[in-house]
């Protein structure tokens, strides 16, 4: 839920910051600022529901240190608004190709979620193969060498060796269990 | 000081025997390989290695464990160096100057002067530990809590220098590492904050997982928007410099291990804020400040040898008081109790044989260091040899079964996920992610000591203490004067110029 204020949050400040001239080569870097300043308004507001101490010689609370650090926050932001609204800030970067950043990260969370079901070994095999095979490897020896070789050295490094406890996944819970 | 020297005697005779040298041999081997392995801290090598103890002598014992956490104070920085991911927290100061020298095709040099750095650092801290043991430690447990929040506060003027041109966006940074650092059980009363119902976000988000998401991920999601086909690093430079070069660094690494030294001793403060705060002060020292961040062998030699000489600091407290001041040294202590041995000033009079054997076994143990570094590293700089269609996968595997291992949850890949992202973007538009981590790393003790200070002597202890006072004001003359001496020669220029 909170995402989804974060997102509307942005979405306003890109509005309103659309109408400025000097501002647009900077809407990235804008759109940081206003990212990092909600998450220190959505902490300060969420504060006051915070308990008050009950002894009275406690001179501090739980909401204290937020709130501290968002009245540091607020000038902190503007200072680094200036060189923006000055024009000396270095503008935004051109976007490169952001379609191989989300597959990856497609594939990256969807492997996470597979941990469940086909355990970690499996899971990452196949986000081996399929982000080898984004980054343009083509190479059928280095395609099942790697997964297979990482697998490998997983299951004897960290699960033997240091008794990391790798999901093996509910399918093959039947098998190894 | 002849006794010191006659026991130590005694010591290194304990270590030249095949046993010890081969336990000190396979812990710092084992150290420096699971330092390397993001996720695995030194605490949890030493832990590893904890049963294997039980049925040794005391003294081997406490050989294999030192070898480890020395090896592994080391390992952190060859991922950090190769691969932007620091296998330990303290290794991230490493990873600003080490991973770009690494990209840039100096990948020996900086291995070079992060292995160098790191022997003599660990060889700086030993020493101390074996002079000044006692009166140190006695002197540490005098702090008071706004003594600690002064510590934390010079710790985060480092960000003054850290940011460089963008030490607005700096600034924000580490406002944004203090903000979520008060996710989580506040450490008083315990009341939950900003955890929104979810269970997970209780304990706050741990610091290697965010580090890994922060500098790994972060790094490969920028690099992946700019990927094309074929690429490698540049050209490398495999070959360790010569001997002569190091030279070149020596002031750094003399000052930042006796910085990291006597950081170390304090209780809870720990190897990334002694290697933060030498960080900051060698560039301060430096005639080429703007090379740090950019690769600049200074840099790396001022983390590496401040982080390894703080865990020689770390066993002050330990082997004086019998007070761990780490999580290692927790570890190590156990191990002692365990034999039925009980750290504290007795153990120096009963027990003179196992004292100076284990600060024998950690001369010993860095020589072995240098040994392995020297002839692991023609083998680990091959890691960056390999073509980026590979690397990036293999790095991201990396870095999810580390920060899985944390807890052996999801929690800390979803975190270190999360951070990715956050780095990712933080990069794209200029923002340095290093000041988030010093935010994570200095904001709980910074609000323990802050408020621990507050209930004990109010807001008078700030300015009535005088290394309160002395330390505060170091702080801010930190961010003043750089500010101020660029405003003087700005003038004297425009002056010129007139």
């Amino acid at each position: 839920m909170q995402l989804v204020f974060l997102i509307v949050a942005l979405a306003v400040v890109w509005v309103l910051i659309r109408p400025f001239k000097r501002l647009r080569p900077y809407t990235g870097q804008v759109l940081v600022l206003a990212g990092v300043f909600w998450i220190g308004l959505l902490f300060f507001i969420v504060s006051y529901s915070f308990p008050t101490p009950r002894f009275a010689a406690v001179a501090t609370s739980a909401a204290t240190i937020p709130r501290f650090w968002f009245y540091v926050l607020i000038p902190v932001t503007i200072l680094a608004l200036i060189p923006m609204l000055k024009g000396e800030e270095v503008p935004d970067p051109k976007w490169g190709s952001l379609w191989r950043v989300a597959i990856v990260f497609g594939v990256l969370v969807a492997s996470l979620f597979a941990f469940r079901y086909i355990g970690y070994y499996l899971s990452s095999a196949i986000f081996l193969v399929v982000m080898m095979w984004v980054l343009e490897s083509r190479n059928r020896i280095e395609l099942i060498a790697v997964p297979v070789g990482w697998v490998i050295f997983s299951h004897f490094f960290f699960a033997r060796l240091l008794y990391v406890r790798l999901p093996i996944g509910t399918l093959f819970a039947g098998l190894f269990g | 000081m002849i006794d010191i020297l006659v026991n130590l005697g005694g010591g290194f005779e304990i270590m030249f025997t095949p046993m010890a040298i081969l336990l000190c041999l396979l812990g710092v081997f084992a150290g420096i390989t699971f330092g390397a392995i993001p996720g695995i801290s030194p605490s949890m090598a030493v832990a590893l290695l904890l049963p294997m103890t039980f049925r040794l002598e005391p003294i081997l014992g406490m050989v294999l464990l030192l070898g480890a956490y020395k090896g592994a104070n080391y390992g952190g920085s060859v991922s950090a160096v190769l691969i932007n991911t620091p296998g330990t927290p303290s290794a991230a100061v490493t990873a600003f100057d080490g991973y770009p020298m690494a990209k840039s095709g100096r990948v020996g040099e900086a291995m070079g002067v992060s292995l160098y750095a790191s022997v003599i650092g660990g060889i700086i801290g030993t020493v101390v530990l074996i002079l000044f043991a006692a009166p140190l430690a006695r002197v540490a447990l005098r702090f008071w809590p706004s003594e600690y929040f002064a510590l934390t506060v010079l710790g985060l003027t480092t960000v003054a220098t850290m940011g460089g041109k963008h030490w607005q966006k700096a600034l924000v940074a580490v406002v944004f590492g203090l903000l979520l650092n008060t996710v989580g059980m506040e450490p008083f009363a315990g009341t939950r904050r900003f955890t929104f119902g979810e269970v997970r976000l209780f304990e706050g988000f741990s610091i290697v997982p965010a580090i890994i998401g922060l500098f790994a991920l972060g790094e490969l999601f920028y690099n992946l928007e700019h990927y094309s086909k074929g690429e490698k690093f540049d050209k490398l430079a495999y070959k360790l410099p010569k001997l002569s070069y190091y030279l070149t660094v020596w002031k750094n690494i003399t000052r930042a291990g006796i910085l990291g030294t006597i950081i170390g001793i304090f209780p809870g403060a720990g190897g990334t804020i002694a290697a933060f705060i030498s960080y900051d002060v060698e560039k301060r020292f430096s005639k080429k400040p703007d090379e740090f961040g950019k690769g600049s062998p200074e840099g790396v030699a001022a983390a590496e040898s401040s982080n390894s000489s703080s865990a020689g600091g770390a066993l002050v407290p330990l082997l004086a008081l019998g007070i761990p001041g780490s999580a290692t040294a927790a570890v190590l202590l156990s191990s002692l109790l365990v034999h039925g041995l009980n750290p504290g000033p007795e153990m120096f009079v009963d027990e003179p044989e196992l004292v100076y054997g284990m600060f024998a076994s950690m001369f010993m143990a860095n020589a072995f260091i240098l040994v392995v570094g020297l002839l692991g590293a023609q083998l680990f700089v091959r890691v960056t040899d390999l073509s980026k269609k590979l690397l990036y996968p293999l790095i991201f595997v990396f870095a999810i079964v580390g920060s899985y291992a944390v807890t052996n949850s999801m929690y800390p890949v979803v975190v270190c996920l999360a951070f990715g992202v956050v780095g990712w973007i933080f990069r794209r538009y200029g923002f340095p992610t290093a000041p988030i981590v010093l935010g994570i790393v200095l904001g709980r003790l910074a609000e323990m000591s802050f408020r621990q200070a507050l209930m004990i002597g109010g807001i008078e202890s700030f300015y009535q203490r005088p290394l309160t006072l002395i330390m505060l004001l170091t702080a801010i003359a930190a961010v003043v004067y750089p500010i101020v001496k660029k405003r003087i020669t700005g003038r004297a220029a425009i002056g010129r110029e007139d």
